[in-house]
């Protein structure tokens, strides 16, 4: 991480990369805190030393499942979800220059659910296991149809023509699935928890299928900071300082279709934190990407599994879905920061 | 995004959802020939939330807007000449009211145009889909066409049984509605009689849940009371006053004592996303092979109510 204290050539910033280390030690530590808390608590109130026998002596009873088969995997499950939002949200909105854009907006999420649907309504499919590479699927056939429409003509692909084109297909896509699972409302039960968002029910597994497509989609991100800083200035002056742009909005794609894909596949269309995390992000770091992409990865998971606690405590013995939760605790958080920072320029 | 819905409002949205698919795929309305029935000397009365309403003494044309009104006529072997978008998944209704048109609009409230078209001499209902109680402006309307018998909803068609015997009263049929319902009280005292021992030892809980929540249902559930009247004990639901409770998995470990766990799913695959959770590994019921499965929870008729027992008596047959 030597590159990232580099600051940006010609920008002025007044926070130091220190004060950018520490802050960045600093949502490390907050997230290692809310790792140990979404594993200590939940709806079943489970004593701290039960919680340590779970781990070093593991066990059948039904205390040491609920830590190791529902709490282990869901927390595994919200620090990929909420990285891989988290870093998403801060491309897509590098991408399109738009500080309202989340990883939805390309048309991700409405293919995952219309590829599930089509699963359930004609293929019988019941668990997440089984929809969980149709959703992906979905994804990705999804940003290749929105691309596709989007760089159709002599203008090409720039951004205001993907976003265009991904809320079309995302409209169509959102129709047709509502149309398909309206026959069924029954079959569709199994959908609504998806649906909704949440981190309970995929079993440990569902992360490591998923983790290397996060992995890879991390990767990519972390490889283009550098030219979605000049491509930040603009296609022109980005050209001139030896940006590709048209590269770099390829693989920009490519990445927020594995993240998004791979996010929601798994865990259902989760809203707020894609958006909400750049604005607090670049709030703390200013404009560069590399420090973005840096703190995005540890803030994300911070904020999915704080909601996922919080949604596993306030409505006892029942639970709200995280995806639920992600916004009642985001969008205070949001305005608190449009408010006091012009909206974290861009 | 919605919270996760309860089982209840899942009934109502799919209903809703369903009435906007056959709205919008144009349900083909299949009038059968009109036939007016002249106004009796010998008509009716019947008391509704609306105060008494006098109603032809054997209607002919009945629209039945909610489902405990349509599947209480079509067990007394009344086909309806107009039904709401809901219909419980039972074959015999299914095919009972097959061709039947769809008065409701695409959001699923009563189309004033389709009922006024399938020219009903009685109209019954209740608040499933349109909050008639509080709405007289809509009851106005339908009364302007038929005379309308407004009957209680209560959260899941708790209490179907009123809505079967006020329909019953409603088309003149009393007597034969008294025939289900001693067909159906027979039914479950035969198994509370057959099953007298198991069910005094072993509790009965009935659940049902997606990956994220389950639902635990008490005595006050449609279901709880019919299994109730058949005898059974509830285990973890015992104290529950209310129809449902709602529990993450982590806390299936409350069923841990229950003798027979009765789980809402048509099959045992279907059953998986509850009986596959870990904690409900753990339970009695699990280790002991004592979990069985019914599609029929929520009844709201008679029929569905014998189908419920005989699952229930199936259940009882294969539990030790």
């Amino acid at each position: 991480m030597t590159a990232v204290s580099a600051p940006l050539r010609g920008s002025t910033h007044r926070r130091t990369a220190g004060y950018r280390w520490i802050g960045w030690v600093g949502s490390l530590a907050l997230l290692a805190a809310l790792i140990f808390a979404s594993v200590a608590i939940g709806s079943k109130d489970i004593a701290f030393g039960q919680v340590l026998s779970a781990f070093t002596h593991p066990g059948s009873t039904d205390q040491d499942l609920v830590i190791t088969s529902l709490r282990v995997p869901r927390t595994a499950l919200g620090l990929l979800v909420g990285a891989a939002l988290g870093v998403a949200g801060a491309l897509i909105q590098a991408f399109t220059r738009n500080p309202l854009a989340d990883p939805g907006i390309l048309g991700v999420n409405s293919g995952s659910a219309l590829a599930v649907s089509i699963g359930i309504a004609f293929f019988g499919l019941t668990s997440i296991t089984q929809y969980l590479w149709l959703a992906f699927a979905g994804a990705i056939v999804t940003t290749v149809v929105v691309y596709a429409i989007g760089t159709f003509g002599r203008a090409g692909a720039t951004p205001v023509r993907l976003t265009l084109a991904g809320v079309g297909v995302a409209a169509v896509f959102g129709g047709v699935t509502s149309a398909i699972s309206l026959t069924r409302p029954e079959a569709f039960r199994s959908m609504l928890g998806w649906s909704a968002g949440s981190l309970t029910g995929p079993p440990l597994s569902t992360s490591a299928l998923i983790a290397p497509f996060v992995i890879v989609g991390l990767v990519i991100a972390v490889a283009i900071t550098r030219d979605l800083n000049a491509l930040a200035l603009g296609d022109d002056l980005a050209a001139s300082l030896g940006g590709k742009a048209a590269r770099t909005r390829v693989f920009a794609i490519v990445s927020v279709t594995l993240l998004t894909g791979a996010a929601t596949a798994a865990a259902g269309p989760i809203g707020f934190v894609g958006l909400m995390i750049p604005h607090v992000a670049r709030w703390i770091t200013g404009p560069d990407q590399r420090w973005i992409f840096a703190y995005t990865m540890t803030l994300g998971p911070c904020l999915l599994l704080a909601s996922d606690v919080i949604g596993r405590v306030v409505m006892r013995p029942a639970e709200l879905p995280v995806g639920i939760v992600t916004a009642f605790v985001g969008a205070p958080v949001l305005v608190l920061l449009a408010r006091r920072t012009k909206a974290s320029g861009l | 995004m919605p919270a996760t819905p309860t089982s209840r409002m899942r009934r109502a949205l799919g209903a809703i959802a369903l009435t906007t698919v056959l709205a919008l795929t144009g349900c083909a309305a299949q009038v059968s020939s009109a036939e007016t029935t002249a106004p009796s000397s010998k008509d009716a009365v019947v008391k509704t939330l609306y105060g008494n309403v006098t109603v032809p003494p054997s209607p002919k044309r009945v629209v039945a807007l909610d489902f405990p009104e349509s599947t209480a006529l079509a067990d007394l072997g009344i086909k309806p000449v107009g039904i709401g978008s809901y219909t419980p998944d039972l074959p015999y209704y299914t095919s009972f009211l097959k061709g039947v048109p769809d008065v409701t609009d695409k959001s699923g409230q009563p189309s004033l145009e389709k009922i006024a078209a399938v020219k009903p001499d009685l109209i019954v209902m209740d608040s499933f889909t349109t909050d008639i109680e509080k709405n007289r402006a809509v009851y106005e309307e339908l009364t302007a066409i038929a005379p309308t018998v407004v009957l209680k909803w209560t959260q899941a068609a708790g209490n179907w049984q009123e809505d079967a015997a006020g329909t019953a009263k409603a088309v003149g049929e009393s007597a034969q509605l008294a025939k289900l319902k001693s067909t159906f009280e027979a039914n479950a005292a035969a198994i509370k009689k057959k099953y007298a021992g198991l069910l005094a030892k072993e509790t009965v809980d009935l659940v049902s849940g997606d990956a994220s929540s389950w639902y635990l249902y008490g005595r006050t559930s449609s279901h709880g009371r019919v299994l109730a009247e058949a005898g059974a004990r509830f285990g973890a639901a015992a104290t529950q006053k209310d129809g449902f409770v709602q529990y993450s998995p982590e806390r299936y470990d409350v069923l841990k004592d229950t003798g027979i766990v009765i789980v809402d799913a048509a099959t045992g695959a279907a059953a998986k996303t509850v009986t596959d959770s870990p904690v409900f590994t753990t339970i009695g019921a699990a280790k002991n092979d004592q979990v069985f499965t019914t599609p029929y929870f929520f009844p709201s008729s008679y029929r569905i109510a014998n189908a419920l027992l005989d699952d229930f008596a199936s259940a009882l047959k294969h539990a030790k």
